[in-house]
Order: C-alpha cells, then structure tokens, then sequence
C-alpha cells in the first residue's frame, strides 16, 4: 500500500479548484427541467409528445402538434442541503427563482392523400437545462490531512524552486508560500529539500467549506417535426447551449488548539470564479404509434460543442502566529490587477432515450380524453466529456487537456436515469403523478451518489387557455470533496438533503 | 429574474386578450388528440385568400397589357418578336420553361415578377415548376464553429486531475472520542503509515502555552526524491506557470513575499 502511494506521489500533483472533471459533470449531471406538466409526471417526454418539452426532450414529440400554443413556465427552487464531514453534521438552505421550458409552437396541416406528410410543427422554445443556484457548506475537525498538502504535492511534483514556489502558481500555491502558510524545508546544505505546511495536523484543524455558485445552463432549441399519417412522427432540434457559472468559496482551516506556540492560528482561502460559455448541439427523435393508444420512443441527443472563457481570482490570509504573523496574498495583485483567464472548448456527453407510453382514448372530444401513463429510461455517457485546445502544437495545453480527459474516463462511467408518470383527467381538470431515479455519474463504488424524483401536480385547460401548477421533490445523495490528494486517503462530505421546485405554466392556444 | 417575472406576467396579460381562437369550445390538448386548427376559419382564410389571389392574378394581366402598350409605343421595333408568330412557334426559340431561373431569358429578364413567381411557385408554381425550387429545396447549411483558442503556458504537466484516480478514502480522525466528556481526543502518535509525509516539530514549551503538556506535533511535508540510483532533475525556477488549466504566472510577483515579521 505505502509503495502504491509513493507511485502515485512521483507521477502526478495536483490543484483543486481549477479545471478538474467536476466541471465537466456539471454540463451532464441534473435532473430535467420542463413545463409544470412534464415536471409534475416526472419528466417523461420520450415517446409522449405534445408539450413543448418535447423540443429538449425528442422533438419527434413536436409531430403531435397541429395547433399553435405559446407557453411560459416560471418557477421556484429550495434547496435544503445536508451535510456529514467527518463526524460533524451541517445543514443549510438556498432559494431561487428559475424557469422551466417557454417558446411558442407553431404548426400546420395538410389535407388530402398527396401529402405524405399529415402535419408539421415548428418551436423556438428556451429551457434551464440545470440551474446552479446552491450553496454547499460542511465543517469537521480533521487531524489527518489539510488542503494545504495539495499545494506542496503540486511544488514537489512539478520540482519547483523557490522563485518558482512565489512566482508561478499566483492562484494557488504562491499565495501559500507568500503567506508563510506553506514554506520550505531545508537540506543541511542549505538548498530546498522540499516543502512543509505550517499546519499542524496532528493536533487536528477545524476545517470549514462554504461554496456558494449561481448560474444556469440555458438551452434554446429550434425544432421541426413531421407527421407522417398520425402515425410515426420524426423530429430534430438544433440547440443553443448558454451557460453562466458562478462560485465563491471560502475555505478555511483553524487550529483546534488553544496553543499559542505552534505556528498556527487560521488560514482563509478565497476563490472568485466566473464561467461562461456558448455552443451548439442537436437532438432527434422518432415516435411510432404500433397499435392505437401505444407510443414508442427513441431519442438521441448529440454531444454539444461549449466555447469557455473563465475567470478566476483566489486569495489567502493565513495567521501563523509566531512564524510570520498574519499575511495576505492576492492574485489579482501578482497578475496586474487582473484576474486569471482561460478560454478552450469542451464536448459534452451524449445521451439516448428509449421510451414508451399508453394513452387512454386518444379522441378528439375533451370529455372523454381520460388518462396516460409514459416511462423513459435515458442513458447518459458521462465519462463523455472532452476538453480541447485549438492550439495542436503546443504540447504544454494538449498534454495538459489528456491528462484531464483521461482524468474523466476514470472518474465517470456512463448511468441510467429512469422516468415514470401519468395523468388522470376529467375534462378541464387534470392530476399528475410521477417518479424519477438518476443513477450515479462516479465509476467508483465508494462514493455514493444518486437522485430520486417524487413528482406531483395539477392542470387547468379550458377556453383556449391551459395553467399547470407542478411540483418536484428530489431527494438528493452525492459526495463533497474540499480537496483531493494524491498520496493519501482522500476526504469527503457526504451530502443528503432534498430540492424541492415550484413550476408554474401558463399556456395559450392560437 | 424581477424582469423575467415583469415581461411573463405582460405576456400573459397580453395574450390572454389575443387567444380567440379557443375561447369557445373545446380546448384542444395535443398530448391526446390534436384536431388541428378550426376547420371552419380555416375555411373562410382559405376562401379570402383565393379571392385575394384571384384579384391579384386581375390586376396583374391588366398591368402587362398596359406594359405591352408602353412598350410597344416606346421602340416598336425592338418589341416587335413579341407579336411574331413565328418567333413563340418556331423551336430554334423554343425556351425551356426553367431557363426562367437563368436570368438569361428575355421573357423573364424584364418581367421580374414573373422571375419571382416562378422561383417560389407563385400563380404559375406547377407550370413553372417553381415550387421544387423554393421552399422544397433541399438547404444546405454550413455551420461553421471555430473554437476558442485555449490561453495558457508554462512548464507544469497540469496534473491536478490526477488526485482523482487516488480512490482510497479515509472519513475518520486518529485518536478516539472520550466516553466521559464526549470530545475527541486526537492520537498525536499513531500518524498510520504516513510518517514520510510529515515534519515533527518540537516546541519550546513556551509559557505562553495554554498547554504545555504537548511539546510537540507534526506538520505536513513533502520532500524531493533524490535518490542516488534514480537521480531526478532538479528544482527549477521554470516550474508552475500553468497550474489547474490557468496561465498562473504573475506579471507582477517582483515583489517577492517579505520577511516574517
């Protein structure tokens, strides 16, 4: 075990907060987002149709339409997360306004048996694909590692001096040495013979992580379907990713003694990052009709192309008492006054759809419409995403993007997620049920992960006008890491809680 | 978000005003069975939109008579094929109906009207056969995505996703919880294998000490590997400058960090 350890110790390093596959998951793993309808029966929309949904869903489901509607969907999140960090519980809640799909669909009939096609439909619609409105705080005593190790694994690892250790890592490490937080060890002959950290972790630090983020990922899709005969229905949209990301973490570990001679009182790292990217990507879809009343689905959506541009500003105070007292170093001040940036492309994972639903009397009178029940099981291939560079010869970027790819191979594996729902409805009035369950993104066992949807909700549809009211409580499970290291046994949080998400709809018939 | 909630509650007031279509009847639900759009308005658009085209086709006849008169007035002789009966029957002239699109075509080159009825399948659509070149034409979109050009440099392999593939874990503090006070009691000797990542610092059992019992702790170290049988390079002031995908050297560290004090 130990030689295991010391392998990895001489092959890799590393920095947290930076670019690492967690970015890349947050592009693939979130529960779906729709209309009150769709929300309320737990998201199905492979092979249901006739919601806008369908334009980010399979927008075969578009064929469906041979009216115009023009729909809009606000809505409200609270999230109520919870916390276990090495024995310690933490809880804490974050409210938000979001939006569920809006667009107008507009459609148009053909009559008459030269037409192959029986109907088609059009929609521009918007959706939060996944909004990031949260806040993630856990706190616990550790006594057998500190974030600031990974800042002397990354100066060993990459074999850095002394100038080196001040000058090129102004977002991390640099801020450590600046501040005395992190600082040399010696040889005899008064060279560098590595590095130590002033905390002293044997007596335990009080570690405590708060990230607050904001943002979502914003999808416009075009989309076109055809119906052939009332029969099959084939449908494709093109869609326009936008994402902003925002978080804030401060970090900080505080000596779990009252002695005054150990070097160490507090350190606080703070981190401002800004992402925003743009892109484009696909969906297709197909539904059949096999017998009256049944519906099969099939949907693929392409991985989306994502141009990024980051920024990133981080600060440290630390108080080493007797060592060197309390100091500061910024990185926007080793950097001109400006913060970090970064631009590159990212691919996101693709997904497929497989679904099927059964409608109860699929007739024209309003009256007797009574029920549909619909199931999807979506594959999702998170170990998927890639990061790229335009610049192909410049070694430095391209080695540094495979080692993240590959990082992302190892870390993610492809899951299921698993949709159910349906709905009663007694003409004008309209009761939803549904379920959802989203597997784990983490190829490792150890690091338990999943959500499960209970969805509910009412309708409203009458003169011209439609009002959904939905509600979706996800009961969420996943792991919080402040850090990771390379040579010892990594740390994490273990997050339970739940989210729960107020969707409102109001369509209009034309 | 206050402006999102201002512009969908405007919407909804404005829209509830302009949906009529429905406000009578059956509310279609398209999830069931959509019936399509009221056959009978559909009947009625269709019919005004006959007799739109009809006035249209009226006033257009009328307007190339008057133009043929003009024109005639204006150069006889330059306009005079038109009237030549051997000129429209002889084949040597006999134009096919789609040079219409060449541009090239006496006929459409000064009848743009007829150029333009022709390209989208106006009046003449299936004569012409026009409407194969308009909106059923195949469209060939080339989307064209330059990505971004990724800004960075320096020497650092960029490793820090790397910790990702240690997959052992440890949740647990060393030492064990006091059944009598309930607090945690750090074990300050049982570092559990991991001695050659830590620095043993002694104190001077100062009196300012609120603990004196504890005269020494550990603090995290690495150190570099500079065995004589695998000599590794070494450390250079050309390290870092990339590190977590950042371009993360200063351009102005001259600063350096100042004594302790």
């Amino acid at each position: 075990m130990k030689k295991n350890f010391l392998y990895i110790f001489l092959i890799i390093g590393l920095s947290a907060h930076a670019q690492t596959p967690e970015d890349a998951l947050r592009t693939a793993w979130f529960t779906q987002n729709g209309t009150a309808r769709n929300m309320a029966t737990g998201g199905v929309m492979g092979s249901l149709g006739g919601d806008i949904t369908a334009n980010h869903i399979n927008p075969a489901g578009l064929g469906l339409f041979k009216t115009n509607e023009f729909v809009l969907t606000p809505g409200f999140a609270i999230n109520h997360n919870k916390f276990n960090y090495r024995g310690t519980d933490t809880a804490i809640n974050k409210n938000n306004f979001n939006y569920g799909t809006s667009g107008i669909i507009l459609s148009s009939s053909k009559k008459g048996d030269r037409h192959k096609w029986t109907s088609s439909a059009f929609a521009l619609s918007v959706n939060q694909v996944a909004n990031y409105n949260n806040h993630i705080q856990f706190k616990g005593l550790n006594n057998f590692s500190s974030f600031t190790e990974q800042y002397l694994e990354e100066l060993i690892k990459d074999r850095a001096d002394s100038n080196a250790a001040l000058n090129n890592y102004i977002f991390g490490s640099s801020l450590a040495f600046r501040t005395f937080l992190i600082d040399t060890i010696r040889a005899s002959n008064g060279s560098v013979a590595g590095y130590q950290s002033l905390v002293p972790i044997s007596t335990g630090v009080n570690q405590l992580n708060d990230v607050v983020t904001r943002g979502g990922y914003h999808e416009i899709a075009l989309g076109l379907a055809g119906n052939m005969a009332d029969k099959m229905y084939v449908g494709g949209s093109i869609n326009i990713p936008i994402i902003s990301y925002q978080r804030d973490i401060t970090y900080s570990e505080t000596d779990a003694t009252n002695r005054l001679t150990n070097q160490f009182k507090t350190f606080e790292y703070r981190e401002n990052f800004r992402s925003n990217a743009a892109g484009i990507g696909a969906k297709l879809g197909i539904i059949y009709k096999p017998i009256d009343s049944w519906r099969i689905g099939f949907a693929f959506h392409t991985p989306q192309v994502l141009s990024y541009r980051d920024q990133i500003s981080s600060s440290i105070t630390a108080n080493t008492e007797t060592y060197a007292g309390i100091k500061t170093a910024k990185s926007d001040d080793l950097n001109s006054g400006n913060p970090g940036e970064r631009k590159y492309s990212m691919i996101t994972p693709w997904r497929a759809i497989a679904s099927a639903s059964y409608v109860f009397r699929e007739i024209s009178d309003t009256r007797k419409q009574r029920a549909f029940i619909s199931a999807d099981i979506e594959y999702v291939n998170y170990r998927g995403s890639r990061y790229y560079s335009e610049e192909k010869n410049n070694q430095t970027q391209q080695k540094y993007f495979d080692i993240l790819n590959n990082g992302i191979k190892d870390t993610y594996k492809g899951n299921i997620n698993v949709k159910v729902g349906g709905e009663l409805k007694l003409h004008t009035i309209m009761f939803r049920l549904g379920g959802a369950y989203y597997g784990s993104p983490y190829a490792d066992e150890n690091l338990p992960a999943n959500r499960i949807l209970a969805t509910g909700g009412l309708g409203y549809r009458n003169h011209g006008i439609f009002i959904d009211l939905g509600y979706v409580h996800s009961f969420n499970q996943d792991v919080q890491f402040a850090y990771r290291l390379n040579d010892k046994p990594n740390t994490f949080a273990e997050q339970t809680g739940s989210r729960g998400n107020v969707v409102l709809t109001v369509g209009f018939k034309f | 978000m206050k402006h999102i909630l201002l512009l969908s509650s405007l919407s909804i007031v404005l829209l509830s005003g302009c949906s009529t279509a429905f406000k009578t009847g059956q509310t279609p639900d398209d999830v069931y069975y959509s019936p399509g759009r009221n056959q009978e308005e559909t009947y009625v658009k269709e019919e005004q939109k006959q007799l739109k085209q009809k006035e249209a086709y009226q006033e257009y006849i009328t307007s190339q008579d008057d133009r043929y008169l003009r024109m005639k007035v204006s150069n006889y002789y330059r306009w005079n094929a038109i009237d030549n009966f051997d000129y429209w029957n002889d084949s040597r002239y006999d134009f096919n109906v789609c040079n219409c699109n060449t541009g090239w075509n006496n006929y459409a080159a000064w009848n743009p009207y007829l150029y333009q009825g022709a390209r989208w399948g106006g009046y003449y659509g299936n004569n012409f056969n026009g409407y194969n070149l308009g909106w059923n034409s195949p469209i060939y979109t080339l989307v064209k995505y330059a990505s971004p050009v990724y800004v960075g440099g320096g020497n650092t392999s960029g490793t820090n996703v790397s910790a990702y593939k240690n997959k052992y874990y440890s949740n647990n503090n060393l030492g064990y919880k006091d059944p009598k006070s309930g607090n945690f009691m750090p074990n300050n000797n049982n570092n559990n294998g991991f001695s050659n990542l830590l620095k043993r610092v002694f104190t001077n059992g100062s009196s300012n000490s609120a603990n004196n019992g504890n005269d020494s702790y550990d603090r995290p170290a690495r150190t570099f590997n500079n065995s004589n049988t695998n000599p590794s390079p070494a450390p250079s002031s050309s390290a870092g400058g990339n590190s977590g995908g950042f371009g993360s050297t200063g351009t102005s560290t001259s600063t350096g960090r100042g004594g302790k004090g």
